[in-house]
Order: C-alpha cells, then sequence, then structure tokens
C-alpha cells in the first residue's frame, strides 16, 4: 500500500509542476475610489490621454515561486488616474490625443494629462504564485489646451500583502499599489501651483 | 509558510472551492463622456432585481469555486455602476421621477472549458416617469477570452472578467440610440 506521505509527495509535486512557468493573470485595479470634495474643485475642465492600444497593452511581472503574473495596467489604473483628477477639477474628460484639437477645444479643456506607466512585482514566497510586493511608477507631462508642457509629474506607489489576504484577491498588492498612486497623484496635482 | 498551508492553497488554485473577489467596476470612460453634454434628463435608479442573493442569476461559480462581490450581490454590483457612471456624467440624481429599472435575466462567467471562456448577460430595462414605463428594452452582451487547462490560471480570468462584461454592458446601452432617446430632455 503507498503511504499517505508518498501520496501527499505525489499530488504536490503534480500540482507544483502543473503551476510551474504560468503566467497568472491578475486585476490591479484600485480597491477604493477617491472622494470627491465638490466644495474644493477647480472650475476647470481636464483631460487624460488613453487610447485602447493603451488599454490592451498586457504586461508581465514577476511573481513566486518563479511565475509570472500578467495584467493591463492601463486598464486597471485608468479608474485610480481619473478618480484622483475627478476629485480636484469640475470635469474629466478621456481624449485619444493631445493633438486633437478640435475635441480639446469642444469639451474646453484646460489641461491634458499624459501618463505613462510601468510596473514591477516580486514575491518572497518560493510556494505560492500572486506578489507579495508591487510597485508602479507613473510618469505624466501636463500639457496646455495648445500643446505646451506646463508641469511633469513622477508618482511612485508601492503595495504589499500577504498569503491569508490575497488568497481570494491575488492581485492585492498591485491594488494597494493602485491605491496609493490615486492619492499620490492627486495630492502631487493639487500642490502644484501650475495646475490650479 | 507551512505545508499543510501550501498545500492547501494549491489545491484552492486548481480545483476552486473556494471564493474569489470580484474586481471593483472601471466604466468605459468615452462612453461615460459621451452621456455629457447631452441634453439628459436627471435620473435614478431603483433597486436591481432579483435583489436575493440567493437567486441563480446572483451565483457565478468558477471550477467549483464561487465569484462573489464584496459587501453585496451582482445584481447590487450592477446598480453600483450605474449609479457611479450617471453620476460621473453628471446626471443621476436619486429623488427624480425618471427611473431606470434593471432586472438580471443571465448572469454567467464560464471557465469549464480548457480553452476559451465566456461571459453572458442579460437585462432587461424599463425606464419609468412617476411610476408609468414609457421605454422597455432587453440587453445581452457576450463576452469570450482565453481560458486554460489548469485552474490557477483559469480562475482568475473568469473572476477578472466580470468587470469586463460590465464595462461592454454598459457601453452598449449608453451607446444605444433608443436609450439616449428615452432619457433626452
Amino acid at each position: 500500500m503507498i503511504s499517505n506521505v508518498k501520496i501527499k509527495v505525489a499530488v504536490s509535486a503534480l500540482l507544483v509542476l502543473m503551476l510551474t512557468g504560468c503566467a497568472h493573470p491578475i486585476v490591479i485595479s484600485p480597491t477604493r475610489s477617491i472622494q470627491n470634495v465638490d466644495m474644493a474643485l477647480i472650475k476647470k475642465n481636464v483631460a487624460y490621454v488613453m487610447t485602447d492600444a493603451d488599454r490592451n497593452k498586457q504586461v508581465e511581472t514577476g511573481g513566486g515561486g518563479g511565475d509570472k503574473v500578467t495584467y493591463f495596467p492601463y486598464r486597471d489604473l485608468e479608474k485610480a488616474i481619473r478618480d484622483a483628477l475627478r476629485s480636484i477639477y469640475a470635469d474629466v474628460y478621456v481624449i485619444k490625443s493631445q493633438n486633437d484639437i478640435e475635441d480639446i477645444n469642444a469639451k474646453d479643456i484646460s489641461y491634458i494629462f499624459t501618463p505613462e506607466i510601468s510596473t514591477s512585482s516580486s514575491s518572497d514566497s518560493l510556494f505560492t504564485w500572486p506578489p507579495t510586493s508591487f510597485s508602479i511608477e507613473m510618469a505624466c507631462n501636463v500639457l496646455d489646451a495648445s500643446g505646451n508642457i506646463i508641469a511633469r509629474l513622477r508618482v511612485v506607489s508601492n503595495g504589499s500583502a500577504n498569503f491569508s489576504e490575497f488568497k481570494t484577491d491575488f492581485g492585492l498588492s498591485g491594488r494597494r499599489a493602485a491605491d496609493i498612486l490615486s492619492e499620490k497623484f492627486s495630492i502631487e496635482v493639487k500642490n502644484n501651483a501650475k495646475l490650479r | 509558510m507551512s505545508i499543510k498551508k501550501l498545500l492547501l492553497f494549491l489545491y484552492l488554485s486548481l480545483v476552486g472551492c473556494a471564493s474569489f473577489t470580484t474586481a471593483i467596476y472601471s466604466p468605459d470612460y468615452e462612453a461615460v463622456d459621451s452621456l455629457k453634454g447631452g441634453k439628459l434628463k436627471k435620473i435614478s435608479v431603483a433597486n436591481v432585481q432579483p435583489s436575493s442573493p440567493d437567486s441563480p442569476v446572483n451565483s457565478i461559480t468558477l471550477r467549483g469555486g464561487s465569484l462573489v462581490v464584496k459587501d453585496g450581490t451582482f445584481s447590487s454590483y450592477i446598480q453600483n455602476a450605474l449609479i457611479s457612471d450617471l453620476k460621473e456624467a453628471g446626471v443621476f440624481d436619486e429623488n427624480s421621477a425618471v427611473r431606470i429599472n434593471l432586472t438580471v435575466v443571465k448572469n454567467e462567467i464560464d471557465v469549464s472549458s480548457m480553452n476559451n471562456g465566456s461571459g453572458n448577460i442579460e437585462i432587461h430595462m424599463n425606464i419609468s416617469q412617476n411610476n408609468r414605463v414609457y421605454f422597455e428594452k432587453t440587453y445581452t452582451v457576450a463576452t469570450t477570452f482565453e481560458s486554460a487547462y489548469a485552474a490557477a490560471v483559469a480562475i482568475p480570468r473568469g473572476q477578472n472578467e466580470y468587470p469586463n462584461l460590465i464595462r461592454h454592458l454598459f457601453r452598449k446601452i449608453y451607446s444605444d440610440p433608443d436609450f439616449i432617446k428615452a432619457v433626452k430632455k
């Protein structure tokens, strides 16, 4: 008769083999929205540039146990960016290009934000694939309606999650980084006198 | 981490039996922006039906694991998504006599295939003013996505698909000329 130990070893080996080398899909959308405080809104319309090509850009970064995770940073973080701007300005639009003067004029846009996102992730676990640490860096030039750069912003955020937290939400470290990104971006914009 | 915990995690990752939280809704902002400036009426939203968590449309399983909505049901997820979009477009007013009433008829994410997964949703909408229904329409949306043999890959893909399915649903509604005509001033 095969011992229980041998069965466990065989099953675990099979499971690990089935998982090794996988690229696991996660979502890094924020866990919450920044609240919009109407009283403090700057009475200007702003836009950010994001295309479907951006939203469909899939990236792969590190997970645990030699595995990778895949996700769509622009699609997942659009809400974080939008909510941050929405907490500051009277109205926010998405536009496909900063060169679409007709659209910019039609929407009475004062400032155009052009986010560029890079991410990294890792795990200190040899056995589980969801990342325990996640980092997001966003560089964002801000243009006026004529296309002149009036500010260069850079925000870095980090999120972490442990096994007991991410077992039902595999992208939790990334989602926490997205929360922090949204908050930091909001503060960065609010504190920039050129963006009032 | 103990070996027991590792095995449990791997087992849950592969075979299900756990619950997985649906990611936050992120709208198609171009579709939401299209509602702005459209001279729309102020709109309220009724509780999306069926509200009971025991209703079949409020239950989705992914290879034995449950897909769940944090602090709610799929009906409430859809309701909150619609309210959030209407607020973003500046046309939500909870006291408005013009009210959108949604009933979920079908609500499925299927990752049983090793090749392709699918999402299907069917919503019946009516719009009333002072409780008199003046617009009725059913919206159906289907999405497909890559699935996988390993549940550790297929389940998260199904989990991630739900917000995408709802995004497609509302994009279809906001770009429907019949809907726009019904809520125009």
